[in-house]
């Protein structure tokens, strides 16, 4: 069979691009860049105004969350929390429905910054760091004291121009939560 | 005190399975040991709370969830996924009873309330304050004196 004739050097440089597009739906790296970034920042920003049905939109069906640390004690990894979507729709469903200093007395609020993305090879999956300082503000006062801080280690997925959240670590370096430690995820 | 939890309205599926050997998935089991120790079996786990008075106004209080020594690693992990979902740092429960907690130490404290209080109820459910009424009545026993007027007060107020 005779060999295909080469393609030029214009064609060749675009079917990679189109090929990408079509699997994860962004046409750029600064278009993924922009709805990772976005993403992980809405999952805070709607979690600190107890938005929790907006949280889940956020979430891949097949999301998991977990919640870890290290325990010097132990001297190992411990999980505190761990949830499938459906687990974790069940946990904030019912939050409200607990007594809780959050939805009376306390205000929460989410300091992210994103430090890395890292993209599988088809960027369908950005794999993502980034530091997390969460903090309450006492309603009567107003005194702010930090909760605690983490790293979120999230998996996003990025397909037909979307992004969703499909699994989150919160690895978390404070072991001591205040006095009443969380009912709410961080 | 022994509930079930499918007998409560809105119960949903919650996908436990493992249960505890002598009771099954749904039931809730809990007792207190005068004076320090509470016994609270909700499957698959069992978490027992114990506390060591430090002085007056000072108190540690631990709280142990334990499993089944034969456990394969999965049932372990099941149990240890069930326990923090209820009873971890971000569990639905263990938090609502550190801001009781909380409340009493700040009333021992300042002799004032908590701002945020918790009323207790009287209806032989997981929310009934029972184990607090038995803890007060053998406290009365032990002590002799009544757990509502342990300086004897009453007696002089009711004199003058």
């Amino acid at each position: 069979m005779a060999a295909k004739k080469p393609r030029t050097k214009s064609a060749a440089a675009v079917k990679p691009a189109s090929k990408k597009a079509r699997t994860s739906g962004f046409e750029t790296l600064a278009e993924r860049e922009k709805a990772v970034r976005e993403l992980i920042a809405r999952t805070c920003l709607v979690m600190d105004d107890y938005d929790f049905n907006a949280y889940l939109d956020l979430c891949h069906a097949d999301f998991r969350y977990i919640i870890t640390t290290y325990s010097p004690e132990l001297r190992k990894d411990i999980t505190w929390l761990d949830h499938d979507k459906p687990g974790m729709k069940t946990l904030l469903d019912v939050l409200p429905l607990h007594a809780s200093d959050h939805f009376l007395r306390l205000t929460m609020s989410r300091h992210l910054s994103v430090y890395t993305i890292d993209y599988s090879d088809n960027d369908t999956r950005a794999a993502t760091v980034s530091g997390l300082q969460v903090f309450n503000t006492a309603k009567d006062g107003g005194v702010t004291e930090l909760l605690g801080v983490a790293k979120l280690k999230d998996t996003v997925v990025l397909e037909s121009g979307k992004a969703l959240l499909l699994s989150r670590e919160v690895r978390l370096d404070t072991r001591m939560l205040g006095e009443t430690g969380s009912l709410i995820p961080f | 005190m022994d509930t079930r939890y499918d007998a409560y309205e809105g119960y949903g599926n919650e996908g436990r399975v493992l249960g505890w050997p002598g009771g099954g998935d749904t039931m809730h089991k809990f007792s207190d040991l005068f004076p320090t120790a509470t016994f609270n079996l909700r499957p698959p786990t069992l978490r027992i709370d114990t506390m060591v008075p430090l002085g007056p106004d000072k108190t540690i209080i631990e709280f142990w969830g334990l499993g089944i020594k034969k456990d394969t690693p999965e049932e372990r992990a099941e149990r240890l996924r069930d326990h923090n979902a209820v009873w971890g740092p971000f569990g639905r429960n263990v938090p609502e009873d550190q801001i009781a907690v909380v409340g009493q130490m700040m009333a021992l404290k300042t002799g004032r309330n908590s701002s945020y209080i918790l009323h207790g109820r009287e209806e032989h459910s997981a929310h009934d304050d029972i184990c607090l009424r038995h803890f007060y009545g053998e406290w009365s026993k032990c002590m002799n004196h009544s757990a509502a007027d342990p300086f004897n007060t009453q007696v002089a107020v009711a004199a003058e």
